[in-house]
């Protein structure tokens, strides 16, 4: 993509939303009051598996208290999505027993812990190993067991959710293990991390007109909620009406818990006949909203001994928690990447998640990459120390190129920038030469630097087909509403949508405005997940502002009475004949002819991104319509006393396709650098019993300024056609690698083998304890 | 219930306040204030960060009860005759992207300034240390602040440097732009943290 | 936050009186509006606000010594010059204490009083021989504290998890109606030289995970006088007199460090039922001591330049 021909995308421009954020006067959910407003909240259970007998009467007399509701005042009280809004069996420590509303939060607080929840204990299975084992009791009724041949077996109960079951085969694994000269197996573990955003969950319901239902809610999808109130009342969708507002951060958390949040209050203002708010307070969201998968990963690789990697087996098991709604997709992308960016003729891959009575699982920035590059990166480092080749040498003889065929057997066709950005890299960090230098240290500080190289299949791929609706609608000024249907929550969509709009359109960016994604106006397009948003959702604001541009041109044509052969420029809301700026005319002019000419300036355009054809029995096929790469090398310190981890220097290369704006690119990406550091580092939500003590944000760390290492950042760019304006993905690519990047160079700088992250002071001094260096 | 008496962005008040009414609540809830948010209610995550005669202070720690006499300045209170300076910072470095911690980040900013005009970048670091982000990695936000300080202590991020363009160049067989990457520049001093 | 009452006292003795009716005194409340926030441990309780006392925020130099108020915050001691020159160790373990919001309103009082075992000042008052003025005596900071083993078990020692609503009753020797006016520092000999560092996960502004106050005397390159205190190990604030005792007199060369870290570990060996982190606390303690003496040794900080 040629940039020069572009006037609005590839510019920093900045954020349309930036002005509101910045003076206090955006609304987030919390922010928002309504006359008669009752606040909601929620009783936890405080047991991980049991039955209960919840008695509202005690806070029903609470003064201020105006409704307290169990699962029988509940017309359905299990969600679609396999969650409880309201349950008398909770199995987990995040199950709602009952639902109080009350006029302040004051009375709301004592009306909650007047509830009195009496428990009868059921047994309860936390990990994997222990719910796959025999005798284990069944945490939910559709749970199958483990087979001998490591696969899920259908014909006996168990633990393992069913439908997250995805197996990937390529070739012939025997063979390929036949041919190896070295064959490695290894397990990596990786935690349970807490999506953190600032802004914690809230939402707000209200009766609209004679039957209507409002939801203003702080999630990170449109449509969801108006999902979640319709199935809660049971009442027809149509009466529902959601309108997103401003979020507080998200990365795959707010859908389920805040889909729940909103079905509760909906019960409690149909109930009260009042508008209800419920805010969660950094506990309750903690407790109750979903985190990553926590991931145990067997790894078996064959190479023969000049490194060519010949088979490629692993085992992807999952922690899906008592209720589970993500790990069937989740683990469409999980196989797909479980090998991760290199040219293996056979690989065998069985990904499942295990039920438990523990907290659920579910999106989260990366959905399953960080987790699967962890294992498969750290796999490939330990070959290599095996094969006794330097893991560059692996990795240029092994890297996918352009015309590879990938693990799924779909051959690479579009522009592979992988093994150049590798290159790029290592002479740009030193590698090589610092990785020498590092072998040989003594002393308490310790240096390590590691390297990981990705790829990322843009957007939904397999997962479903990528459609997704925009309207654009003219004013007789000449401004326009643009409605798209994928949400902003803080990575800058609607600004992209401006310039996308504005740039297909020829309308000045000024003289575009974002609305609100309103289920009354759009059809539902889906989630805004898979980093999807901008190089998929934005084809369809494309098309809009494409139809609006032939709309002005036509009109144009006439109004300047062009020839035939004379082309119409439009831009920042002029329309001219090329070469001739002094004819032309205003857009407000031209809405106005069209208008009384009984035309509109205005559209509804839905795109549909081309239909993928693959396997799901063997994961064979096309995966994804395209494909990013990532190339990152973290530098570390460590202390080999303390077990303190400095981070000094990240060097993040990201091919993007077409940067449309670069600003909010490096955004992301520093933003991913710092939750990556986390995530290989010192995020852990700790589980014990189903418990955990790492409920707010004194306990669950998560980087502040002084944690923030040098950065480097490298956009590439390229030809592909496959997103709009040549954008491929970033969002969740700016993290999936630095994780892992950190945990190799912790490894390279301690000489010991690392198996599992996060890698806190404690797990090194233990790593360090276990004596002789191994590489 | 407690009467006090104190300003907020200029504005006198005065309140019947409960005896452990929180600063916050009363911004939020009593005056309608909601540019101040609540992130964490225990003082780690800085997102209700306000000026209380000056000083950043949590307003999820602050007992209304203890500001008698007090002056409080909000984010609202930043913008009352167009924007402050750092506002308008925030904006053209792009430090913004949820926004949620963005108020309590630019108060920080703000006390810091008041305090001492020209900050080196860890001094900026540690200004913010209690204002947690979860979105920006932080890194445009003191570009911002360091650029209103106008120490230098951080040069201005090229947004355009960096950008590599491959299809072309491959086929031509010339070698991809030897622009270096763009990478935030070492601290001066290399000040301990 | 629910509490029972606030009053904001105009003298000592009406606090000190509404303390003895078992009012909670606050001052910044970084640690009360905490530890009553999702607890209703205050609901009954009086908040005795004592940050309006004036005499509680003198800092005046008298014989030797400097007596600071207990109301003072801790921005506002960071900022005084004349205290950074004097007590160079106390304000460099301020400045580790939370984030510049937390030390805009703690108190140096109340952080002291609140007796955390990972408070970062009070190992720092401990090394310098510091004193309580009270209103009703003056008690060697040594003698104000008693056992409290159950906050070593305590699983991070958060402030928001905290056992203890009345830290003043149970934690120290405090008598009901007792206040705390001012600490007494004395100043440290000329030529002395000190060392303070702050374990903890990552740069958050929370609690130490250990911590480490150093401060002494070298006479031709050989340890003359030392005081040591190590915060997050013990059930009450004490000095390392045994690792001070093995180092006196020597160069604090590889086998004396060695000593001295064995030293350590067999104190530390005592608290290995009630720490609950002991595992990793007994291996990184002893390193972290001797890395410090070392460091101290060499004229050095153990703080670790980042971003290189």
């Amino acid at each position: 993509m040629q940039q020069d021909s572009f006037h609005v995308v590839g510019s920093p421009t900045p954020r349309v939303d930036g002005y509101d954020k910045v003076t206090g006067r955006a609304l987030y959910t919390d922010d928002m009051s309504l006359p008669g407003m009752l606040y909601a909240g929620c009783v936890h259970s405080r047991q991980p598996h049991a039955i209960v007998e919840v008695d509202p009467t005690p806070a029903r007399s609470v003064p201020g208290v105006v409704a307290v509701l169990i699962e029988k005042d509940f017309p359905k009280p299990q969600s679609r999505y396999d969650w409880f809004y309201c349950t008398s069996h909770p199995r987990y420590r995040g199950d709602v027993l009952a639902v109080v509303a009350a006029e302040t939060p004051e009375a709301l607080e004592e009306g909650i812990a007047a509830v009195r929840v009496g428990y009868t204990k059921l047994p309860a299975v936390f990990t994997v190993a222990d719910a796959l084992s025999p005798g284990a009791p069944q945490v939910r009724a559709e749970g199958v067991a483990l087979g001998e041949d490591g696969v899920p077996d259908p014909e006996r109960p168990g633990n393992i959710f069913p439908a997250s079951y995805k197996p990937l085969r390529k070739g012939d694994l025997a063979a390929g293990f036949a041919q190896a000269d070295l064959i490695v197996e290894r397990t990596y573990d990786t935690p349970y991390v807490e999506h953190a955003y600032l802004e914690p969950e809230s939402v707000l319901v209200s009766p609209e007109g004679a039957d209507g239902v409002l939801i203003r809610a702080s999630s990170q999808q449109g449509h969801t909620p108006q999902d979640f109130v319709a199935d809660a009342l049971q009442i027809p969708m149509s009466r529902v009406r959601a309108v997103s507002t401003t979020v507080g951060g998200s990365f795959g958390s707010k859908l389920e818990l805040v889909g729940l949040m909103c079905g509760r209050a909906a019960v409690a203002m149909s109930a009260t006949g009042r508008p209800v708010k419920m805010t969660y307070a950094r506990e309750d969201s903690i407790l109750e909203s979903t985190k990553r998968h926590p991931f145990t990963t067997t790894v078996r690789i064959g190479a023969t001994a000049d490194g060519k990697i010949c088979a490629y087996q692993a085992s992807q098991v999952e922690n899906a928690g008592a209720y589970n709604n993500q790990a069937p997709w989740m683990n469409i992308r999980a196989r797909v990447h479980s090998a991760g960016p290199y040219d293996i003729a056979n690989i065998s891959t069985d990904t499942y998640a295990v039920y438990t009575n523990n907290t659920v699982p579910g999106a989260f920035r990366g959905y399953s990459s960080p987790q699967v590059i962890f294992a498969n990166e750290m796999a490939i480092d330990e070959l290599a120390d095996e094969l006794g080749i330097s893991v560059v040498e692996l990795k240029r003889k092994n890297l996918l190129r352009r015309g590879s065929i990938t693990a799924t057997g779909q051959q690479l066709v579009h522009e592979t920038l992988l093994v150049d950005m590798m290159e790029d890299i290592l002479r740009d960090t030193r590698y090589e030469e610092k990785r020498a230098a590092y072998a040989a240290e003594a002393g308490v500080w310790r240096h390590g630097i590691g390297l990981v190289t990705a790829y990322r299949g843009a957007a939904l791929g397999g997962e479903g087909v990528d459609a997704s609706g925009a309207m654009m609608t003219g004013m007789q000024d000449g401004s326009f509403v643009l409605r798209p249907s994928l949400m902003e929550f803080g990575q800058g969509l609607n600004t992209v949508y401006a310039q996308i709009a504005s740039e297909a359109s020829g309308v000045a960016l000024s003289d575009i405005r974002l609305e609100p994604v309103d289920t009354t106006v759009m059809a539902d397009s889906g989630l805004t997940v898979a980093s999807r948003g901008t190089a998929q959702g934005g084809q369809s604001v494309r098309m809009a502002g494409e139809a609006i541009r032939a709309m002005i041109e036509e009109t144009a044509r006439a109004m300047l009475d062009a020839a035939p052969d004379e082309r119409i420029e439009v831009r920042d809301s002029i329309a001219w004949i090329e070469g001739r700026p002094d004819r032309s005319v205003r857009v407000s002019d031209i809405w106005t002819m069209r208008r009384y000419t009984g035309r509109q300036l205005s559209t509804y355009q839905w795109y549909s991104a081309r239909p993928l054809v693959n396997d799901d029995a063997t994961g064979q096929g096309e995966a994804f319509q395209t494909y990013a790469y990532g190339v990152c090398v973290a530098e570390v310190s460590v202390n080999t006393h303390s077990g303190e981890v400095i981070v000094d220097e990240v060097s993040a290369y990201h091919d993007v396709g077409h940067a449309l704006n670069p600003a909010l690119i490096r955004g992301q990406i520093y933003g991913g650098i710092l939750m990556g550091m986390g995530f290989g580092l010192y995020e852990e939500y700790r589980l014990e019993q189903g418990r955990s003590f790492d409920d707010n944000l004194d306990a669950y760390l998560i980087a502040t300024a002084k944690d923030a290492p040098l950065v480097n950042i490298r956009l590439y760019e390229c030809d592909d056609p496959e997103g709009a304006y040549g954008a491929k993905s970033l969002a969740e690519n700016a993290t999936e690698m630095i994780g892992a990047a950190c945990a190799l160079a912790v490894k390279h700088a301690i000489k010991r083998p690392v198996r599992k992250i996060p890698l806190t002071p404690e797990y090194i001094l233990e790593l360090l304890a276990q004596g002789e260096a191994c590489v | 219930m407690i009467e006090v008496s104190f300003s907020v962005n200029g504005a006198a008040h005065t309140l019947r306040v409960g005896p452990g009414e929180r600063l916050i609540d009363v911004l939020r809830g009593r005056l309608g204030l909601t540019g101040t948010k609540e992130g964490c209610g225990i003082g780690v995550c800085g997102a209700c960060t306000v000026l209380v005669d000056g000083r950043a202070e949590n307003a999820c720690l602050v007992p209304a009860a203890s500001l008698e006499g007090a002056s409080v300045v909000t984010v609202e209170g930043l913008s009352t005759d167009g924007l402050d300076p750092l506002q308008q910072a925030f904006l053209d470095h792009h430090a913004i992207q949820c926004g949620f911690c963005t108020p309590g980040l630019v108060m920080s900013a703000r006390a810091l300034l008041d305090e001492n005009p020209e900050p080196t970048e860890e001094e900026i670091r540690t200004a913010i240390r209690g204002n947690l982000c979860r979105c920006t990695g932080y890194e445009q936000a003191i570009a911002a602040i360091a650029s209103v300080a106008g120490t230098g202590a951080r040069a201005l991020l090229d947004e355009q440097a960096g950008l590599i363009r491959s299809s072309a160049r491959l086929e031509a067989g010339v070698p991809f732009a030897r622009t270096p990457p763009t990478s935030t520049p070492a601290p001066e001093g290399g000040d301990a943290r | 936050m629910k509490a029972g009452g606030y009053l904001r006292a105009a003298s000592l003795a009406d606090a000190a009186s509404a303390r003895a009716r078992g009012g909670i005194v606050i001052a910044g409340g970084t640690d009360i509006m905490v530890k009553g926030r999702s607890r209703n441990i205050y609901a009954d309780k009086v908040l005795v606000d004592v940050s309006g006392i004036g005499e509680l925020h003198l800092v005046g130099e008298r014989g030797g010594a400097i007596e600071i108020g207990a109301a003072c915050t801790l921005s506002g001691l960071c900022a005084d010059r004349a205290l950074r020159e004097r007590l160079p160790l106390l304000v460099d373990a301020m400045e580790h204490v939370g984030g510049v919001q937390t030390r805009n309103r703690a108190t140096i009082g109340g952080n002291v009083v609140n007796a955390c075992p990972a408070s970062d000042i009070i190992p720092a008052l401990m090394v310098l021989d510091a004193s309580v003025r009270t209103t009703a005596r003056t008690i060697p900071l040594a003698d104000f504290f008693v056992d409290c083993p159950h906050c070593l078990k305590h699983e991070g020692m958060y402030v928001r998890s905290c056992l203890f609503p009345d830290a003043a009753s149970k934690k120290t020797v405090l008598e009901p109606g007792e206040l705390v006016r001012s600490l007494i520092v004395p100043l440290p000999r000329a030529g002395s030289r000190h060392l303070f560092y702050k374990l903890a996960r990552t740069q958050n502004i929370g609690l130490a995970c250990v911590n480490l106050a150093l401060i002494g005397t070298l006479l031709g390159g050989v340890v003359e006088g030392l005081s040591i205190s190590m915060g997050g190990l013990f059930p009450r604030p004490c000095t390392l007199d045994g690792c001070s005792a093995v180092l006196r007199g020597t160069s604090a060369d590889v086998s004396t460090l060695d000593r001295v870290k064995a030293a350590l570990a067999e104190k530390l060996a005592a608290e290995s039922g009630a720490l609950v982190d002991y595992g990793y606390k007994s291996r990184v303690a002893p390193a972290l001591l001797a890395d410090g003496i070392a460091a101290f040794m060499a004229g050095e900080t153990l703080e670790r330049k980042r971003r290189i």
